[in-house]
């Protein structure tokens, strides 16, 4: 048997060695962030790249072959009425919920700030409904809306204040109202408890020195603590506004989007026009449209994030 | 500079020269790959032919039946009677009804999933470049079943080829209870619309319960009653060759009007958020005297409240000006194309659909809830000896498809998946003019059907 000979001469142009290769932080780096970019390719990049595509084709479910359309599917469904409807809906649901998610998160923030009993068991229930499957507790929703059997139903009916229950689900602007308070419930928490976090990194020497100074709670309230407390707010409010205009979940266990379309938002409509209806690329062009509201969202988020870090 | 011998047998198996070697093998393998796979409609796996059951696979997409004796007959009956003495390893997967069709349309267009799915409505019309031709399967069934109803086929068949087997169809009636008709002064049921305004009225105000019929966003209720009350007045989407709007018209307003008074009258508004099991759980509780819906309602009563059974009354839907019509919601069975060996599944639904195995389905199943597609489902295979099932045997006949006049098509599909119609009803109960409704729905077709 002939011997291996390889000759690997030690001259100033060789070829690092791997271990070589490692030691420069640069290379590390890319290599260590390899297997999220490969994950975020494969499950955010590739499906919002296939979006874009169908979003300027003719595809649907039963068609083999797509055709290019241009801007055809954009142009198209701002001729629909329900679309139209749709993105009103949206931006009611997104705006009404996020101001009230912001007000009762602040409220709730401050409140589990303070030192009193059970504060830490208070606390873990205040996250409940946040770590509940958003489709779970929107069945519970479901049947405290139940146009039959709705327990606000039988305690407005019960305590003289009506003869007769609220058609929660069943009118417009009250299935719009419900789909929001449910919306509200599930992400309040959040807010709450991000505030929670921001707030306990407030010094409270500050607070104490401007206590001796004459200020009062109300002012320490809003001259120091939420100045120091306004980085976490805002990014907290971006998150929700990126989630509430892309909810789908509970609107669809409540209505799905009835009745006569008063409670649809871009992301249910779009599950409607694409899976129901098998048009994917109507579908995914409805989608799209929620896009530059996301992307102005994220722009700020990273132009803050990048101003607070300079 | 690095210099290197190639000493090892390692390096001989990779070099440049076999590289190119295997890389080309690879590649030609790859390509003839496909041609060396059965395709489907294969003569290996054609209907006519022996069939190699022994040790096959088949998964069937089912919904979930809302008489749960039919899921059983599925789970139990199906696979002692068929999957095991065959030897085929049969899964039945069941899905809600209304979340059936996300699952068919991702294995559609993933290429992979079910052997064989049970399609709603005229889903056929909306999948047809994606399912297989089964046409001699279908032909054999209606055939040896008397016939298929004139719905059953034109569901089915798009442009004279079978892309579906026709399964079955969730027929309808008026449930209603009797002593309250009869309480407000009622002796039958009545046979209009307009009769049944006025007579609605007269319970409700005698008992304070009203006609609850679910009027929301769900696949049963809501069309199978709207679409009938809209055809009765002689309203609909289109005229007869679907290639020219029909929604706007005097006949379509008659039928909103006349929708109007009986809602206002006779029913409640809480039904615009109700789905297909509000009106189950309404009735039950007895919050509701009447209303439209399979036999579930009265299956579920013989066991659950023998007394409200006792006090239930089946009618079909009352007429308008224009007649008496129906709608059922019909299903059938579809074998996508990316399925490579068919055969099995073939012989499966061959089995199903045969007068003897559906009468059995019919008998110890439902009872009658998911009625034949075709008429000796009426006749000999009539499963029930109660005579309050028997307006059930005319809804083969009477019922219609979504887009009638006109034949089905992918557009009328489409329509039905949106709730056009079923959203320009409710927009008038919630108090929007006939003519805004109309002219509402006009806007939204002629974007579906592309007039």
């Amino acid at each position: 048997m002939r011997a291996e000979t390889r000759e690997r001469p030690v001259t100033a142009g060789q070829l690092p060695t791997i271990g070589e290769v490692l030691d420069r932080q640069g290379v590390l780096a890319y290599i260590l962030l390899l297997p999220g970019l490969l994950i975020l390719a494969a499950f955010i990049g590739w499906p919002f790249i296939t979006s874009l595509w169908l979003s300027v084709t003719d595809q649907s479910v039963s068609t083999s072959v797509a055709r290019f359309v241009g801007l055809e599917n954009f142009t198209s469904a701002l001729k629909s009425q329900i679309f139209l409807q749709t993105v009103r809906n949206t931006f009611v649901y997104t705006g009404v919920t996020v101001v009230f998610k912001l007000g009762f998160g602040l409220g709730l923030a401050v409140l589990m700030n303070q030192s009193f009993r059970l504060k830490n068991l208070a606390r873990a229930a205040l996250l409940l409904p946040w770590i509940v499957p958003t489709a779970l507790s929107a069945i519970a929703w479901l049947w405290l809306f139940d146009a039959t059997f709705s327990v606000f139903n039988w305690a407005i009916v019960r305590s003289g204040i009506a003869d007769r229950g609220i058609n929660w689900l069943g009118e417009g602007v009250w299935a719009m109202t419900s789909i929001i308070i449910a919306n509200i419930w599930r992400g309040t928490p959040f807010f709450a408890i991000s505030i929670l976090a921001g707030l306990q990194t407030v010094d409270r020497e500050l607070l104490d020195a401007a206590a001796v100074d004459g200020a009062s709670p109300w002012q320490r309230f809003w001259r120091i603590t939420i100045p120091l407390i306004r980085p976490v707010v805002l990014i907290v409010l971006l998150f929700s506004t990126v989630q509430t205009i892309s909810d789908f979940q509970l609107v669809y266990v409540l209505t799905r989007g009835g009745p006569a379309n008063s409670t649809h938002l871009l992301g249910t409509l779009a599950y409607d026009v694409a899976v129901r209806a098998g048009q994917l690329s109507q579908g995914a062009a409805i989608s799209l449209y929620m896009f530059p509201v996301l992307i102005v969202c994220v722009v700020a988020l990273l132009v803050y994030m990048r101003r607070s870090s300079v | 500079m690095i210099r290197r011998e190639i000493t090892t047998p390692t390096d001989r198996l990779f070099s440049r020269r076999r590289f190119i070697y295997y890389s080309a093998a690879l590649a030609a393998a790859v390509a003839c790959g496909p041609a060396a796979t059965p395709a489907t409609g294969s003569p290996a796996a054609s209907p006519s032919g022996p069939v190699q059951l022994k040790g096959t696979k088949v998964n069937l997409l089912h919904w979930t039946s809302f008489v749960p004796d039919e899921d059983k007959w599925f789970k139990e009956t199906l696979v002692n009677d068929w999957a095991k003495p065959n030897g085929v390893d049969l899964t039945i997967e069941l899905v809600a009804a209304n979340e059936a069709q996300p699952k068919i349309v991702a294995a559609l267009q993933a290429g992979g999933g079910p052997d064989a799915m049970l399609l709603q409505w005229t889903w056929a019309h909306l999948y047809a470049d994606k399912l297989s031709d089964v046409g001699t399967v279908a032909e054999k069934v209606g055939s040896d079943g008397g016939g298929f109803y004139d719905a059953a086929k034109q569901n089915a068949q798009v442009q004279g080829v079978w892309r579906a087997v026709p399964f079955g169809i969730t027929g309808n009636a008026v449930h209603y209870r009797e002593s309250l008709l009869k309480q407000a002064g009622g002796d039958k049921f009545p046979a209009t619309w307009s009769d049944l305004a006025k007579i609605g009225a007269d319970v409700k105000a005698k008992t304070k319960l009203f006609y609850g019929q679910a009027t929301g966003h769900s696949f049963g209720d809501p069309p199978t009653f709207l679409n009938p009350f809209l055809w009765s007045y002689g309203g609909s989407e289109t005229d007869e060759t679907g290639k020219k709007l029909a929604i706007n018209s005097a006949a379509t307003k008659d039928a909103l009007v006349a929708f109007k008074d009986l809602f206002d009258k006779a029913s409640d508004p809480q039904c615009l958020s109700w789905d297909d099991s509000s009106n189950n759980r309404a009735y039950a509780a007895k919050q509701i005297w009447a209303t439209l819906n399979g036999a579930s309602i009265y299956l579920t009563a013989l066991t659950a409240d023998p007394d409200l059974a006792k006090d239930t009354q089946l009618v079909l839907l009352p007429a308008g000006p224009k007649g008496q019509f129906s709608l059922g919601t019909p299903f059938q069975y579809a074998i996508p194309k990316y399925v490579k060996d068919p055969g099995p599944v073939r012989e499966l639904v061959s089995y199903i659909m045969s007068p003897k195995t559906y009468g059995g389905f019919m008998k110890t199943g439902g009872k009658g809830y998911t009625l034949a597609p075709y008429k000796k489902g009426e006749g000999e295979l009539w499963p029930s000896s109660d005579p309050k099932f028997d307006p059930f045997k005319k809804i083969g006949t009477l019922t219609k498809w979504y887009g009638y006049p006109a034949p089905p098509s992918p557009a009328a599909a489409e329509s039905g998946s949106k709730y056009i119609v079923v959203d320009m009803f409710a927009k008038v109960a919630q108090g929007e003019t006939p003519e805004s409704a109309m002219s509402w729905a006009e806007g939204e077709l002629k974007t579906i059907y592309k007039l």
